[in-house]
């Protein structure tokens, strides 16, 4: 499937404040809950069949704390290239976003993903992503971060917040490790 | 505050709740959304901080992290978790009394089965251990009992139906006090020729005995902010800064008490005096406290009972009283104050059922009886109707007065004792795990326990079928309670079919 259009600058994206983030997976769970549970509260989820996935993952970083892991709705993304049934769409804000009817569980997008974003939900034989909540105001994740580190903003105003040299701050956090 | 649901059943309270927050005061409930969402690896029981090589969680969602560091599973982990809170609940009540540590019995309950080293038997061990804890606290309460008995015999004070707060002094004594302090309280008062009123609330009932009045909103943070409490003493129980805080910017003088030991006489002159002074200065300012007077919980009647035991007993015995419900608890604020605690009770006095109250729901008794409609089954109101009560509830006091009742239940059989009752214990909202441990101690007394409040220990959909039919074949009896929290409706009709 072509790439559609670049991933307009104006649109709101999920950013992680690494420095704050202290890998509760709170963001994981409130996910779970929120978009993949019938119930919407634990513990009745805990007994739901199957269980509810998360769309994001906090990935460790030992005694640093963690980075969430969702998708980047990248602006050339491979995952749209790889899907054969078409279920990968680029709407018009610039999400990439997942049509369930579709997915025929191939998992070429899971493959190509850089970030891993991309999980199997093995009981329904699809992928499960993030959509960053599309038509929400705000992301579950975001919007349930206890620490802050989960922030939803348009590019300049996060880089404006917290500096241009925000980039090269993470790499040497990550470096460190 | 906008985002949270009808707080109070009572509307006073309400109106307290938005005065508060037109004034830009927090309480209770914005502190509450602060932490919204609950950490969810602890509400699930699923975190452990048992040693230094964590603190671990485990995955509710069985994804990893599936072990601590340790290697215990999640089964392991959320047993630990009710172990824990059932101790901490015998250990919330054992600094007011003497602790029956030198028992057999507590001993043995408080040499924790480490789970680390043990074999497979540790579920086992530790859901009988977790029933001694239980009984540890039944004992505690009996010990209380007695101590109230010995100490009250000829100080029943009878107490009025209700206090006007602006007509006295307004003392709020918070976390329970000692018997002396109230004692000197009320004598500094005596010589001043003012009136004093006493306030106590959730778990300092059995201080009515002494002359206090048991009164409450729903929370203690309502109480300061009717305006006409006059000081507030914090006993070492007591519910901490946020209370201190809160009546520090009403203008409110706070004392700190401790144990009951020598001082107390100096500190009840303190007291006095700035609490006098205070008063003094609110009727000077023609101040008007809201409501303006407050409805107190009744005199325990269980003696009034206790002439009847044997019409009452042979009621039961052929089923023209349904049976028994003990109810006793507090607040919580996950849940309307007190909605589901009053829908369960009309339910249950429509069916004839005798209902008793007890710890924080003594305390709201008078509102409750408010608050619910007068109807109920005709055997239970011709039984009332010969005691001469014109209510139809049954206060008791604190938790540390349950041994009275269950006294009270066992004379009713003379055979077979409190087995031959059909009795139900009800929680239906609780905060505190002295609760758990409560009604632990109730399930090892053969009484069938229901809890209302949802609990945070359902991580382990193992532990939870291990848990109920291994207590059910420990104990004997049935513990009401599921992850999935039932509607007050579906509870009232499970408390029904057990009686």
């Amino acid at each position: 499937m072509e790439n559609q259009s670049r991933v307009s600058r104006k649109t709101k994206e999920i950013f992680v404040r690494i420095d704050r983030c202290l890998a509760c997976r709170t963001c994981e769970i409130q996910c779970a809950l929120k978009r993949s549970s019938l119930s919407q509260r634990l513990p009745e989820a805990i007994y739901e069949k199957p269980l509810p996935l998360p769309r994001l993952q906090v990935q460790p970083l030992g005694e640093k704390g963690g980075i969430p892991i969702q998708c980047r709705h990248c602006q050339d993304a491979p995952c749209l290239d790889a899907c054969p049934s078409g279920a990968l769409q680029r709407e018009k804000d610039g999400l990439v976003v997942m049509r369930g009817e579709k997915c025929i569980g191939c998992w070429m997008c899971l493959m190509v993903c850089p970030f891993g974003a991309i999980k199997p939900f093995r009981q329904f034989k699809k992928i499960i992503k993030c959509d960053s909540c599309a038509g929400m105001d705000e992301p579950y994740c975001v919007a349930h971060c206890p620490t802050g580190a989960l922030v939803f903003m348009e590019r300049e105003q996060f880089l404006k917040e917290y500096g241009k040299d925000f980039p090269r701050r993470l790499l040497g956090h990550l470096e460190d490790l | 505050m906008e985002s949270v649901r009808r707080k109070s059943l009572f509307s006073a309270g309400n109106q307290l709740i938005s005065r508060a927050y037109e004034r830009g005061i927090p309480l209770l409930w914005e502190r509450y959304e602060a932490q919204l969402p609950l950490d969810g690896f602890a509400e699930s029981g699923l975190t452990c901080h048992d040693c230094l090589y964590g603190p671990c969680r485990i995955n509710p969602f069985g994804e990893e992290p599936l072990q601590g560091i340790c290697g215990a599973d999640r089964q392991q982990i959320a047993l630990q978790f009710i172990f824990r809170a059932a101790k901490k609940g015998v250990l919330e009540s054992a600094h007011q009394l003497p602790f029956p540590g030198s028992g057999d019995k507590a001993r043995e309950a408080l040499t924790l089965t480490n789970p680390h080293f043990s074999d497979k038997a540790y579920l086992q061990n530790s859901l009988t251990n977790m029933l001694k804890l239980g009984s540890v606290q039944y004992e505690l309460f009996e010990l209380a009992w007695k101590v109230i008995q010995r100490r009250s015999a000829g100080q029943n004070r009878p107490s009025p139906k209700s206090i006007d707060l602006r007509a006295g002094a307004n003392i709020f004594l918070e976390g329970g006090a000692s018997t002396s302090l109230v004692e000197s309280l009320l004598e500094s008062f005596r010589k001043e020729k003012t009136d004093l009123h006493l306030l106590v609330g959730e778990g300092s009932e059995y201080l009515r005995k002494w002359g206090a009045c048991v009164a409450s909103l729903g929370h203690p943070e309502l109480m300061l902010l009717t305006g006409g409490i006059d000081a507030l003493v914090m006993h070492g129980n007591g519910m901490g800064s946020y209370l201190v805080n809160l009546a520090e910017r009403l203008g409110i003088e706070v004392f700190r008490t401790g144990v009951e030991s020598a001082g107390t006489g100096s500190l009840g002159r303190s007291v006095s005096k700035k609490a006098l002074e205070a008063y003094r200065s609110r009727v000077k300012r023609g101040a008007d406290p809201f409501p303006p007077s407050l409805q107190l919980a009744g005199e325990e009647n269980t003696n009034q009972l206790q002439e009847k035991a044997k019409k009452v007993g042979a009621l039961l015995k052929v089923r023209k009283l349904r049976g028994v419900a003990i109810l006793i608890g507090d607040f919580n604020v996950k849940q309307t104050f007190f909605e589901r605690t009053s829908k369960i009770i009309q339910k249950l006095l429509k069916e004839d059922v005798l209902v008793f109250l007890g710890g924080g729901l003594f305390a709201c008794q008078p509102i409750l009886e408010n608050l619910i409609e007068s109807k109920m089954g005709k055997k239970l109101a011709g039984l009332l109707e010969e005691l001469n009560k014109s209510t139809p509830l049954f206060g008791f006091g604190s938790a540390c007065e349950l041994p009275g009742v269950i006294e009270f239940l066992s004379s009713l059989d003379s055979r077979k004792g409190l087995r031959g009752i059909r009795t139900v214990a009800v929680f239906p909202e609780v905060h505190r795990w002295s609760y758990l441990s409560a009604a632990f101690g109730l399930l090892s007394l053969g009484i069938p326990v229901q809890i209302g409040t949802r609990l945070p220990f359902w991580g382990s959909p193992e532990l939870t079928d291990v848990f109920f039919k291994e207590l059910k074949s420990t104990c004997g009896t049935e513990f009401l309670v599921a992850p999935s929290l039932a509607s007050a409706e579906e509870q009232s009709e499970e408390i029904l079919r057990r009686l």
